[in-house]
């Protein structure tokens, strides 16, 4: 079986450029539009991914965000964090989306086999460290994980994750607590070993 | 500071593998602690690993292509299927890819023309179907074989919903263009849906001939009206949602759609 290519967190932006790219957004100017989409297309997927489990339904809600950040542009506010802005909206359109599926009885498919989030290269105890954490983390409440996600794989500040979330600070960093609880209680002790020098 | 205590604070640091000097403090002297750390801080190290895997459909590829490209209405356009043709029909296909939009906006203009000839008693006349053949755009294909589709009518009723087609096609496309296309394309847009309408929908409406019965007809002209209404609503919700530049095209759209819908219930009611 061929294996697709995964996708990693990418590394912080710089903010000089996209300050220029929204700018220039703002005027009119898609190509500007279309290097913020080449910056933030992958890291909002990969959200969006852990969100729905689903990379079909985590592709279209991430076009759609895109689509709706382009016609609201305009109205983002110059110096705020566009990231952010980014991810709300793409928030705003998970929760939609949630809504209309509990309206016609559909439950979102899980397509997280556990095969699905290993790594060829990895070693078979990396690739049952990797199965556990993933299904954990699929089963926590979903406005745990979106926490979570944004403050671990975004490195979102938890000011900014509140921000996403539309909620308060103090919400978003109880939400993430939250979520390392529940986490560190079912992932079994011998898979996180006390040993392994993570610690900065 | 008791156990629980630091264990809670760890997991509630933005990062559990940057620790305070407190709780570091606390960890040095305490076995059960600093395991507990060790393990938030592999567990982050772990989550921010999960690997993804890859979107299926290239659909970013897609929008940044369309955001790119200098003519978004010619979008959805294919390649031509052969190459190195010089046949009429081939340059006539290349002429309209290069020019579709003008090419629809002509098509629509000739669609109303034909249906003001609708009760015109002559049997339908057979189509070349390589006028047809040649068009490889979406919207350019719809208009055209609404022209197809008017031309072969057999009755004014199926005349009238060719019209009403053509005038809820337009507004679709409209409304799909409305994120991505400029402001001047949808205005064009904008233009047909209202000729399409205002001079064609509307005058046809009040010339249905006098043997269609008056329960025909006002059914006929009550659904095309309530197709009507929902343009409007549409391109109202979406003038709402779309760019600034976008918004004008859709209102007269909207508005083209609402007065051509109240036109309709009047001429189903009898009160033209």
């Amino acid at each position: 079986m061929t294996r697709e290519p995964e996708l990693s967190a990418s590394p912080p932006e710089p903010a000089g450029e996209e300050a220029e790219w929204i700018t220039a957004a703002q005027a009119g100017d898609r190509g500007a539009f279309a290097r913020l989409v080449d910056r933030y297309w992958d890291r909002l997927y990969r959200w969006l991914y852990h969100m729905t489990r689903d990379r079909h339904a985590a592709e279209d809600l991430a076009q759609e965000t895109f689509l709706r950040a382009l016609a609201a542009v305009k109205s983002f506010r110059a110096g705020t964090n566009f990231r952010a802005w980014l991810f709300r909206i793409g928030h705003n359109n998970f929760v939609n989306q949630k809504r209309s599926e509990r309206r016609t009885k559909h439950q979102l498919p899980d397509d997280t086999p556990a095969h699905d989030v290993t790594t060829a290269e990895g070693t078979a105890e990396n690739r049952e460290v990797l199965e556990v954490v993933a299904r954990a983390v699929s089963d926590l409440p979903p406005d745990f994980r979106s926490a979570l996600m944004l403050r671990v794989d975004e490195g979102l500040s938890f000011r900014d994750v509140a921000k996403v979330l539309g909620t308060t600070e103090e919400t978003a960093r109880w939400r993430v607590f939250k979520a390392r609880q529940k986490l560190m209680k079912v992932i079994p002790p011998e898979l996180l070993p006390a040993g392994a020098g993570d610690e900065g | 500071m008791n156990c629980d205590a630091v264990q809670n604070l760890i997991l509630a640091l933005p990062d559990p593998r940057e620790l305070t000097p407190e709780l570091r403090e606390h960890t040095r002297g305490c076995a059960a602690c600093a395991g507990f750390a060790r393990r938030a801080a592999k567990l982050e190290t772990v989550l921010a690993a999960l690997p993804v895997p890859a979107a299926p459909e290239g659909k970013k590829a897609d929008l940044l292509d369309d955001l790119t490209r200098p003519d978004p209405m010619m979008l959805p356009m294919p390649a031509a299927r052969r190459s190195g043709g010089n046949g009429v029909a081939e340059r006539a296909a290349r002429f309209l890819r290069r020019n579709a939009g003008a090419a629809a906006g002509l098509a629509a203009a000739a669609l109303i023309a034909v249906g003001g000839l609708w009760f015109a008693t002559r049997p339908p006349k057979p189509i070349p179907d390589e006028l047809a053949k040649v068009q490889k755009h979406p919207l350019l294909d719809k208009v055209v074989a609404r022209d197809v589709q008017l031309a072969r009518a057999a009755s004014p009723t199926q005349k009238l919903e060719a019209l009403g087609g053509m005038a809820e096609e337009l507004a679709g496309e409209a409304r799909g263009m409305a994120r991505l296309a400029p402001g001047a394309e949808l205005r064009q847009m904008a233009g047909w849906y209202e000729k399409v309408v205002r001079d064609g929908l509307v005058p046809q409406s009040a010339k249905l001939p006098p043997h269609v019965p008056a329960a025909e007809k006002a059914a006929l002209l009550q659904t095309i009206a309530t197709k009507l209404d929902a343009d409007a609503a549409a391109a109202d919700k979406l003038s709402g949602e779309a760019p600034q530049d976008a918004q004008p095209a859709l209102k007269r759209i909207a508005d083209a759609a609402r007065d051509g819908g109240q036109k309709l219930r009047a001429a189903a009611r009898g009160g033209n």
